[in-house]
């Protein structure tokens, strides 16, 4: 498989300046020496709790904020500190699909010119763009009338329909959706994912599937990638990740999702908080909550090795541990 | 909500599962006596210690609310004042209902955010709701739902907006919360996985009617009802669950002694001791 899309060593930090008085200037080191590549024909999933850097790696890799550092390649083109005018005919190529689809969409504007700005912005023909809106609209599972309507008046499901035609009016190779479905309910999230997945089949997509939900990352998933304060921590096929995870962080994430049977109650409770991404602790950033943590993960900052041919982990004492999956 | 039955016990924890607008919290508003205009308790007694809640005035309910039941909501976030410090706010509740003067409030809530493993709590009594994560938000709430030791706790899908992580925490907390001080729980949740890793006993909401109702284990391992058997085929199946075209579950799907009739709704049936199920006919 080709590579369609590797990030190299990239950082990104973020820096908030106290204007109050008594407030601190500080640095949110959101994205850290990060590496990662997505093939063709891959639905990678990005997991990690809230404030680990998923949507900025997102943004990062569809270049609506520059890197700090690292290089970024889209399709052989090194993309990292491209003009925004050479960006352009790129940016057809990859595609982001939002968490929210109440804010994602204008509400003043019909869906038939939401569906409408991509031509514009990228100077297509105007010629067929009527037709390509409908199939568009049918595609998605929508009816064509639907194009004269406003995004108040579709349900919270539909809504993310239309965010998913919008990204789809390119013909993209590679859709990063942040957290497609986690805004919507459980039999509409499954109606979602049933959709994204016959869309990829259809337009032969690639998938980035950033989402904090692992059992809707297991189910449409080829690849999972764990982050865990700005870095990748580990990255396999998705049935090894959760039959036999190699990161002590990724068998907390496993252990404290809730199995839908009695019988099978959980003894163990993950402990600690999620640490600000401005305060990282030295060494294995993980090494304050982690149950096997010991002396040499206070001061040694494991990096990202490879295992197998298609497994990568980020743990010093991966070798010695025998950890559970689900 | 129709024909609704449900009984709590002291230091057991019953959930009401269902999908969003199947009347979960409507129910924990009943008991209440919150039920927002128009609505109304047409008909039912709610019993809490020998008293029925549905027959005291707005005066008598206050007295119980936030005092002998108490509730801890889904969003911290809008639940908790953002204008007043936490430590502030769950004083208020101590001064109101335990009369207690300021400083002991302000001892007692300290403690309470240790019971509930906040760190450093004499310090975090002056932090504001936005100054806190949503998991340590989540514990304030029930520090200052614990405040006045009730005997029956209600919490409304209480993890719903946290992550995995914190969700395990916050659940292990209210569990040996409950064992310590003897309160009966009820857990309402739209996620099957919670239930079944928390609860002692279940009801299943579908339209505002509860279809089936009983011990966890014989909910389970004996689900009689064709919507908790859609429920749990979709939960159960691991990877291949969602291979199937999703499709909206309505009562036409059901076989016809679960099936309302325009003479109403069936009866609750029992099908063993502890696990009951709505239908026309006696379960085999």
């Amino acid at each position: 498989m080709s590579e369609l899309l590797s990030l190299n060593q990239v950082n990104k930090s973020f820096h908030l300046h106290g204007r109050a008085p008594g407030h601190k200037r500080t640095t949110i080191f959101a994205v850290n020496n990060l590496s990662l590549s997505v093939h063709r024909g891959d639905v990678l999933g990005l997991v990690g709790e809230s404030g680990c850097g998923k949507s900025t790696l997102g943004k990062l890799a569809t270049g609506l904020i520059p890197a700090d550092s690292g290089t970024i390649v889209f399709n052989g083109t090194d993309i990292t500190r491209i003009s925004s005018r050479k960006m352009r005919p790129l940016r057809r190529g990859m595609q982001m699909v939002f968490q929210d689809p109440f804010s994602s969409l204008n509400p003043r504007m019909r869906v038939r010119d939401i569906l409408a700005e991509p031509f514009l912005i990228h100077n297509l023909p105007p010629e067929n763009m009527r037709t390509q809106i409908e199939q568009n609209l049918l595609a998605v599972g929508l009816e064509p009338t639907d194009a004269q309507r406003y995004p108040h008046e579709f349900s919270g499901g539909q809504r993310q329909r239309i965010g998913i035609a919008r990204a789809l009016t390119l013909r993209p190779e590679l859709i990063i959706a942040d957290e497609p479905v986690s805004a919507l309910d459980l039999s509409v999230q499954a109606q979602i994912v049933a959709l994204l997945q016959r869309l990829k089949l259809e337009f032969s997509l690639t998938y980035v599937f950033i989402s904090h939900d692992l059992s809707v990352v297991r189910h449409i998933c080829t690849r999972v990638a764990v982050m865990y304060l700005g870095r990748i921590i580990e990255v396999g096929p998705t049935a090894q990740i959760f039959s036999t995870p190699l990161h002590p962080y990724t068998e907390m994430l496993l252990q404290a999702l809730p199995v839908a049977d009695p019988r099978q109650r959980k003894k163990y409770t993950p402990s600690g908080d999620i640490p600000s991404p401005s305060a990282i602790p030295p060494g294995c950033p993980f090494h304050p909550r982690c149950p096997y943590a010991h002396q040499g993960c206070k001061t040694q900052t494991p990096e990202l090795t490879e295992v197998t041919a298609t497994r990568q982990v980020a743990c010093l004492r991966h070798a010695e541990l025998k950890l559970d999956g689900i | 909500m129709r024909d609704l039955s449900l009984t709590l016990y002291p230091s057991q924890t019953t959930a009401l599962v269902g999908e969003s607008g199947c009347g979960k919290s409507i129910t924990a508003l009943s008991i209440l006596g919150l039920v927002p205009e128009p609505g109304r308790i047409v008909d039912g007694q709610v019993l809490f210690e020998q008293r029925d809640l549905t027959l005291l005035n707005q005066d008598q309910l206050r007295r119980i609310r936030g005092n002998q039941i108490a509730m801890v909501f889904q969003d911290p976030m809008t639940a908790l004042n953002p204008v007043f410090s936490i430590g502030a706010q769950i004083e208020e509740v101590l001064l109101l209902h335990r009369g207690l003067n300021r400083k002991e409030a302000r001892a007692k809530a300290a403690e309470l955010l240790h019971q509930v493993g906040i760190p450093n709590p004499s310090e975090r009594l002056d932090s504001f709701p936005h100054q806190l994560s949503g998991g340590m938000r989540q514990r304030a709430m029930i520090a200052m739902a614990l405040a006045c030791d009730p005997q029956i706790l209600i919490a409304d899908e209480p993890t719903t907006a946290l992550d995995v992580t914190i969700q395990a925490q916050i659940m292990h907390l209210l569990r040996t919360q409950q064992q310590q001080r003897n309160m009966g729980v009820l857990l309402i949740s739209h996620d099957l996985g919670i239930v079944a890793q928390h609860a002692d006993h279940i009801a299943l909401m579908y339209a505002g009617m509860v279809v089936e109702q009983g011990d966890t284990y014989s909910i389970f391992e004996q689900p009689q009802h064709p919507y908790t058997r859609h429920l749990l085929s979709c939960v159960q199946g691991g990877q291949d669950a969602g291979e199937a075209t999703p499709v909206p579950h309505t009562p036409a799907l059901w076989a016809e002694r679960y099936r309302p009739r325009t003479s109403g709704i069936p009866p609750m049936q029992v099908f063993n001791k502890h696990h009951s199920v709505r239908s026309w006919e006696v379960p085999a």
